[in-house]
């Protein structure tokens, strides 16, 4: 054990001291998060200009009128904001500009003209009410109004005439059956729903658990645990591609045997995974203690992210090293990556689903998924809802297994690929030298 | 003290029989292990550094037992008891690398500690004193990326002293270094084999004939002679004849007698051949050299090689 603790003391201080891991440590936080928050702003630096909707209104000018009143009060109202979120308040939107057309239907050259005029920019979008609409109770009304524009599906002017229409007919309805506007208006004032956090208990009362941060948390979490891998794993394929490219492991393997060679390696990298972890702990406690937020951190989780953190690095680590071990062209090896970064990213993919059901049967069966279980319960278990207690323990038995496998096998790999040299192996060579060293 | 080799075999997975039945026995002192590319040297010196499995065979340290004085009595098994044969070991690997923006010092140390010399006093003292024996205690501090071939070969040799080991394992050192280098190379060599085995593995015959006491000649994966240098150059008395030909006659002369050797000398090419008698008057004889006992061993296994496969076919 003690050649093991040499060299992982020697690939710990090679690891930390490069250049490219303290910017690595500085640059994915700024990449990752900066992306996020980059999105955030440009969100809020969206385009602000007045919007032109053509409306043919098949009700006969009815929905028109009410619509031109919602623009309205859309357009006086600071931020466009018709009682949104304090985001969009805060965010300048555009004017709507409302235009009928003298016609209740289109004809096919109509909606071509007006196509046109959406593709050079003259006007947003078309709107076609089909006539109809305002048709008696007992009588059958067509139900659905045609939205014609760029990205119809997200555009936030379909989502305006939308929400404004559908009171607008609402409205149109109840005074045809003779309701008073006051008594609409009370009826049909919207309720926002906001999203907020469960209450525990603690030592100042009974407190909201996480607040907005019931969604943040978790994917936080998630993203800090990748970044770990990243910066663990890569390097771990530099250090051997370039021990093997410079053949200095002949030299060490005159005086150590390659199990602890590769050991002492994974140890160095682990530990290297840890320093990074612990830079990024106090930073963000810093952060988290100077917005005094700290109430947020979900310290029962703290063991698990250890456990997961450590096991991932591991498995990844060791399956890289192997691959760094096996082929002598640095290119191919980043090419055999790929696929490997593909498992270690898919649960990136399933995020947004895990985080809404963490008990849902995507989560539950990823967390048996030993390449995707680290991220994977650590979503779920930063998350509110409370995760079966056994999940985690089996979650972690099946990786720690795998990853005892995998660097068993990876171990195997290396010791005959660190002293390959001249043609890539083939794929059933490198079966051959997993199985049989 | 002897290393025993016996019906050592190794074939890797695409085919190559790197290895086939080989067996020697290696004295204390210099022993060359002499071949051309490709004919298992390296494979035989990674197997005896415990950096690769042998398919069959052994290899034993035969160390001698003070008390009762025999040889055998202290035998170490090198293929099962590596921890104790790495301890013993030094190694220089054929185009081994060293970490670029380390100091000359301080990987020795690193290695020093790797082969288990814990005391840092007396660590320390060895990795001096094994650059001051190489030559480099002046630029210890310098990053053996700025190192040249020849002071990073030296550095090579005494991380390989790290420890004094009992055999020394050196895979074609002399390669690529200039004449001074060699020279200086080998006086280090020599030094060095005095009390330990070591094992220079080599395709310069020149190596051998300068620095082994015992040496073997290794193609195709078999040892194809084994001995004394000039031992092995005497069997040859009488029988090497030496004449200086146009390059046109070569093919002639080859279909009649055993061309050993050729070199171009003023544009006309000298050539050895093997012959039990004088092949014509023209010929003169020589004294055997050790190229000449190397070229007929390598021929003669080739020969024989050659007419196993057609009789087989």
């Amino acid at each position: 054990m003690r050649k093991v603790w040499l060299v992982a003391q020697r690939e710990y201080n090679a690891m930390v001291a490069t250049k490219a891991f303290l910017l690595s440590i500085v640059l994915i936080p700024v990449l990752m998060f900066g992306g996020i928050f980059v999105m955030h702003r440009l969100r809020g630096a969206r385009d602000a200009s007045d919007k032109t909707i053509v409306i043919v209104d098949g009700s006969g000018g009815v929905l028109f009128a009410a619509l031109e009143l919602a623009a309205e009060r859309h357009n006086a109202s600071p931020g466009g904001g018709d009682g949104g979120s304090s985001d969009a308040a805060a965010a300048p939107t555009p004017k709507y500009l409302l235009r009928r057309l003298a016609a209740d239907s289109l004809s096919d050259a109509d909606r071509l003209r007006l196509s046109d005029q959406v593709r050079l920019a003259e006007i947003e979008a078309f709107v076609e009410i089909p006539s109809g609409i305002m048709a008696a109770k007992d009588s059958v009304a067509p139900s659905v109004v045609g939205f014609h524009g760029h990205g119809a599906m997200l555009s936030a002017a379909r989502q305006w005439v939308d929400k404004s229409l559908g009171e607008a007919l609402a409205t149109a309805r109840l005074l045809e059956s003779n309701v008073d506007r006051d008594t609409i208006g009370w009826a049909i004032a919207p309720v926002r729903v906001v999203p907020l956090g469960l209450f525990k208990k603690t030592d100042h009362g009974v407190e909201e658990s996480r607040g907005n941060a019931s969604l943040l948390m978790p994917l936080s979490a998630m993203l800090v645990m990748f970044m770990l891998i990243v910066v663990s794993a890569q390097p771990a394929l530099e250090s051997v591609m370039d021990e093997k490219a410079s053949r200095i492991a002949e030299l060490l393997l005159g005086s150590v045997n390659v199990f602890h060679l590769m050991l002492g390696k994974l140890l160095g990298t682990v530990a290297g995974s840890i320093t990074v972890a612990a830079i990024y702990a106090v930073s963000g406690f810093a952060v988290a203690a100077y917005n005094q937020l700290t109430g947020l951190i979900p310290w029962e989780m703290l063991p698990w992210f250890i456990v997961f953190q450590i096991l991932a690095v591991l498995l990844f680590s060791s399956i890289f090293m192997a691959v760094g071990a096996s082929f002598a062209q640095r290119n191919e090896a980043q090419a055999m990556t790929l696929p490997i970064w593909i498992l270690a990213t898919c649960p990136i993919f399933f995020a947004s689903q895990i985080v809404l059901e963490p008990n849902g049967a995507v989560a539950t069966w990823l967390s048996f998924f030993p390449p995707a279980a680290p991220l994977v319960m650590i979503l779920r278990l930063a998350s509110d809802t409370v995760i079966p207690w056994w999940q985690p323990i089996v979650a972690a038995v099946l990786l720690l297994m795998t990853t005892l496998v995998c660097v068993f096998l990876a171990a195997r790999v290396f010791r005959v690929g660190i002293l390959w040299q001249g043609k890539t192996p083939r794929a059933r060579e490198l079966v051959s030298w997993a199985l049989r060293g | 003290m002897k290393l025993v080799i016996q019906e050592l075999s190794k074939r890797y997975p695409n085919g190559v029989q790197a290895l086939d039945d080989v067996s020697l026995s290696i004295p204390t002192g210099m022993f060359g292990l002499l071949g051309p590319n490709g004919a298992g040297k390296s494979t035989l010196m990674r197997t005896i550094a415990t950096l690769q499995e042998a398919d069959s065979g052994s290899i034993f340290l035969d160390r001698i037992d003070v008390a009762s004085g025999l040889e055998a009595a202290d035998r170490l098994d090198v293929l099962h008891r590596k921890a104790e044969v790495r301890k013993i070991l030094g190694y220089l690997p054929q185009d081994f690398g060293v970490y670029p923006k380390v100091a000359a010092e301080d990987l020795l140390d690193h290695l020093a500690r790797l082969k288990g010399i814990v005391p840092a006093r007396d660590r320390r003292e060895m990795v001096h004193s094994l650059l001051r024996k190489t030559n480099l205690y002046d630029v210890r501090r310098q990053r053996l990326g700025s190192f040249s071939g020849g002071m990073k070969q030296r550095f090579g040799i005494a991380q390989a002293l790290l420890g004094n080991p009992s055999i020394i394992i050196v895979d074609e050192p002399t390669a690529g270094l200039d004449p001074e280098e060699r020279v200086r190379f080998h006086n280090l060599l020599s030094e060095i084999g005095q009390q330990v085995i070591v094992i220079l593995s080599t395709h310069i015959v020149d190596d051998v004939t300068d620095l082994c006491q015992q040496m073997a000649i290794i193609h195709r994966g078999r040892v194809v002679a084994t001995g004394e240098p000039n031992r092995l150059a005497a069997d040859l008395e009488g029988r090497i004849w030496q004449k200086t030909i146009t390059k046109d006659e070569l093919a002639q002369l080859e279909a009649n007698v055993l061309v050993l050797s050729t070199r171009l000398r003023g544009g006309r090419l000298l050539v050895h051949v093997y012959c039990d008698h004088q092949p014509d008057a023209s010929f003169v004889s020589i004294e055997p050299e050790l190229d000449d006992v190397y070229f007929r061993a390598i021929k003669d296994h080739s020969e024989t090689i050659g007419a196993t496969s057609k009789v087989a076919s």
